[in-house]
């Protein structure tokens, strides 16, 4: 036993000085290095090299105060990761401080589409005033295979999910300051670390990517058969929030792989008002979400875009 | 709960805890609750409320033993009987509910479809309890035993649950017989260091060929597999990937075996090596002594020994009739689909031939070194053809990717697969070291050789490891 453990110390040794003393010391794993939001309890583990964690929390909320939060908020922002990306932005809170709202992100990562947000809207009978929209690839009719995974679950499976990916990403992060994961180190293998507000369900993503590079938006061709299907989707999504006695806007956030085509087309068929900023130079990390300067640039557009849709906070009108 | 997993560690080490002050001698009543209490835990952990057909299975065993095996109240041999049949039909109706059912109300939905009817079937959805396959073929071998006269009836409920029910074997074997393991928990058995540190060697061996082997090849298998559905693939890479997931798949199950086995050896108990370097078998027969290996000793004596009976001369075609079979259900075990019927069917079939040519005795013109390397050669093609048949999402895709091997259209092997084969030499190392030990080529293993390739093993566990991956056979 003694020689196995005196085996995988001076291996450990041996590799630790290695990453720190030869042109290896160049390559960095994100896993080690990722940022941790402050302060720590009022946010929860959504995404790691291990997967998605934040469908099964949010969907069986088995966290309670990110339930309650959820429940209570007047404005919900719903879509995919691309609008998640964009709300990191301190500016978000701002915004609807100044209007006396509370709001929630309840985007997801996975490219998640209308049929799990709808779900988890009736499992938790959520009646914002508001829900903001980020249209593109949002109305399908369809769930992700994830969300399939997620809604066939039980609460159980959730809290088991949840205490194997926190207990994994806190063993990583301590292991892998000392040693690196050769696999990833060697293929450069990039990790996106994201925590969840318990308050605001906003993401802090730890991950740092850099300036990212330009991009230009893609040319506005939809398929008509797409277009139509969306408008149906949209149309009975629209429905059902009105139901609820929520008010819709429709955003859309720049991206180089889905054109503003769609949001435009279904905002004007349904009379949804629309968020869309046009900002230029802006950057991604991945062709689909913005870098963290153009992130901010966008984002401070987006709610001025927001302001003129919604009017002046009262406060301001009764100056 | 698996072994890859934060809960599974926190079990052990409770149990260990356990072991080293309640369990010092392995016979002591609380230490024995605290085995059972785990069990159950470790069991529910996934869908508590299966813990009732668990708990029921056994129970009807444990009262089918007890009727079968009281000395104070002989029964008649259609009592015995009826209480075989009622413990068979317990158990097999629960597997085959869980198991079966869907399957066969999909192949009744296509029957139909397919003779003009319109009428849909609704299926049953019920999510397989996992290991059912396995603790339903031990704790039918204990009421089988006890039928036959092999082994006396246990007394205590509790025992013959803590049999069925103990974690490190229970959702993906080895298949214990109640032979070898209800003696084992009146047996005191000291704390040992020998037998800790070959646990632990067991263990570390268990996880590196999981995490690091298993897991890593799963990327490239599960990436990869489906293109070889595609028109015009190429062979060489297809080759590549069934070598891979013959590889993954064996690091995946013996890697489950060997954490199971020395768990087992740490918490006091012998549990029995399910492989023996298989892809070094020579002959058919030999390859199933050496993978699965308390499986095909299950099927032996409790499927084909029945279909065979206590006869001394049974005519050579029901015999091979009888083999292929138990081979058939051998791959039905595995699981409810076609592919897996297929897949032992082959097997059954290779096997049959292979006595048909007598090839395994290795007599005469079948003991040339030739003949003996080409058969070598024969066996694990066919091994291999079975797992593309294994992996394949029906029978189909699995004939598709066949058939894109048998074109032999090559090109240059591209740096993923070679990247890939990394995770292959494990295997390949393993296999020749116990080839050359068992033709004495090689002296066993020097402990200190061991312990060092043990600590070397723990640090690729920590630095190597692959995506976490259920395991594979946790499916059946």
């Amino acid at each position: 036993m003694a020689v196995a453990l005196v085996t995988s110390l001076a291996l450990v040794g041996a590799s630790a000085l290695a990453w720190r003393q030869t042109p290896l010391s160049h390559r960095r794993l994100d896993i080690a290095d990722a940022a941790r939001p402050r302060p720590a309890g009022s946010y929860y583990l959504a995404y790691d090299r291990g997967g998605h964690v934040d469908h099964h929390i949010l969907y069986h909320g088995i966290d309670r105060t990110a339930l309650a939060n959820m429940k209570a908020a007047d404005v919900l922002f719903l879509g995919n990761s691309r609008l998640m990306w964009v709300l990191t932005r301190l500016e978000v809170r701002r915004f609807f401080f100044d209007y006396g709202l509370s709001f929630y992100a309840l985007g997801f990562g996975h490219d998640e589409e209308d049929e799990f947000a709808e779900a988890l809207i009736q499992r938790h009978d959520l009646r914002p005033k508001l829900a903001i929209v980020n249209v593109d690839g949002f109305f399908t009719g369809r769930r992700s295979e994830w969300a399939h995974r997620v809604m066939a679950d039980g609460a159980w499976d959730a809290v088991k999910l949840q205490f194997e990916a926190e207990a994994a990403h806190a063993a990583r992060r301590a292991l892998h300051r000392v040693v690196p994961h050769w696999g990833d180190l060697y293929k450069r293998n990039r990790e996106f670390v994201i925590y969840r507000s318990r308050t605001d369900g906003t993401w802090f993503v730890g991950t740092e990517f850099g300036e990212g590079s330009r991009f230009q938006e893609p040319p506005e061709e939809s398929d008509a058969g797409e277009l139509q299907l969306a408008l149906r989707e949209a149309r009975r999504f629209k429905a059902e929030m009105e139901r609820r006695g929520t008010k819709l806007v429709f955003c859309y956030v720049s991206n180089a792989r889905e054109s503003r085509r769609l949001a435009e087309f279904l905002a004007r068929e349904l009379d949804v008002p629309l968020v869309a900023p046009r900002v230029a130079g802006l950057r991604t990390i991945d062709g689909s979400h913005l870098a963290r300067e153009s992130a901010e640039r966008f984002t401070r557009a987006f709610f001025a875009e927001l302001r003129g849709i919604l009017g002046p906070p009262d406060w301001q009108v009764s100056r | 709960m698996h072994f890859v997993s934060w809960a599974f560690i926190v079990l052990f080490l409770v149990n260990l805890a356990a072991r080293l002050t309640l369990g010092r001698r392995k016979t002591e009543g609380s230490y024995l609750l605290v085995l059972g209490v785990s069990s159950l835990v470790f069991y529910a952990w996934h869908i508590p409320v299966y813990l009732c057909l668990l708990v029921f299975t056994t129970a009807v065993d444990y009262v089918a033993g007890s009727y079968l095996g009281r000395p104070d109240r002989p029964r008649t041999p259609l009592q015995r009987k009826l209480a075989l049949i009622a413990s068979l039909t317990c158990n097999l109706g629960v597997l085959s509910l869980f198991k079966y059912g869907d399957f066969a109300l999909r192949s009744l939905q296509e029957l139909l479809s397919g003779a003009g009817f319109s009428a849909s079937v609704p299926e049953l959805g019920l999510l397989l309890p996992m290991g059912i396959s396995f603790y339903t073929f031990q704790s039918m071998s204990y009421t089988i035993d006890v039928y036959r006269g092999s082994i006396e009836p246990v007394r205590s409920y509790r025992r013959y649950l803590l049999f069925v029910s103990f974690f490190p074997q229970l959702v993906a074997g080895p298949i214990v017989r109640a032979s070898e393991f209800l003696p084992q928990i009146a047996r005191p058995r000291q704390l040992r260091m020998q037998a800790f540190t070959e646990g632990a060697y067991l263990m570390v061996s268990g996880f590196f060929l999981k995490m690091v082997c298993a897991d890593n090849l799963a990327v490239f298998v599960d990436a990869h597999w489906e293109d070889g559905y595609a028109t015009g693939a190429d062979s060489g890479v297809l080759i590549w990937l069934a070598l891979m997931f013959g590889c993954q798949i064996f690091c995946d199950f013996a890697g489950y075996t060997n954490i199971a086995r020395g768990l087992g050896y740490m918490l006091g108990f012998r549990i029995p090596a399910n492989f023996n370097a298989p892809y070094i078998a020579g002959s058919f027969m030999n390859f199933w002594q050496r993978w699965h290996i308390t499986l095909s000793r299950w099927l032996r004596d409790y499927v084909y020994g029945a279909l065979r009976g206590t006869r001394r001369r049974v005519p050579i075609r029901k015999m091979y009739a009888y083999l292929l079979l138990t081979m058939v259900l051998g791959g039905l075990w595995h699981g409810a689909a076609y592919t897996f019927i297929v897949w032992g069917a082959l097997h059954g079939l290779a096997l049959v031939i292979e006595r048909m040519l007598g090839i395994q005795g290795g007599s005469g013109w079948r003991g040339h070194p030739l003949v003996r390397a080409g058969w070598f050669v024969v066996v694990q093609t066919v091994v291999l053809v079975g797992w593309v048949f294994f992996r394949s999402d029906g029978f189909v895709p699995a004939a598709r990717f066949l058939a894109n091997v048998a074109a032999l259209d090559f090109s240059a092997p591209n740096a993923v697969m070679w990247e890939g084969s990394v995770y292959m030499l494990p295997v390949v190392l393993m296999h020749a070291w116990k080839f050359a030990e068992e033709r004495r080529g090689v002296l066993e293993m020097p402990p200190v050789f061991k312990a060092a390739l043990a600590g070397v093993m723990l640090y690729l566990v920590a630095t190597a490891y692959g995506s976490t991956n259920a395991f594979i056979y946790f499916q059946f």
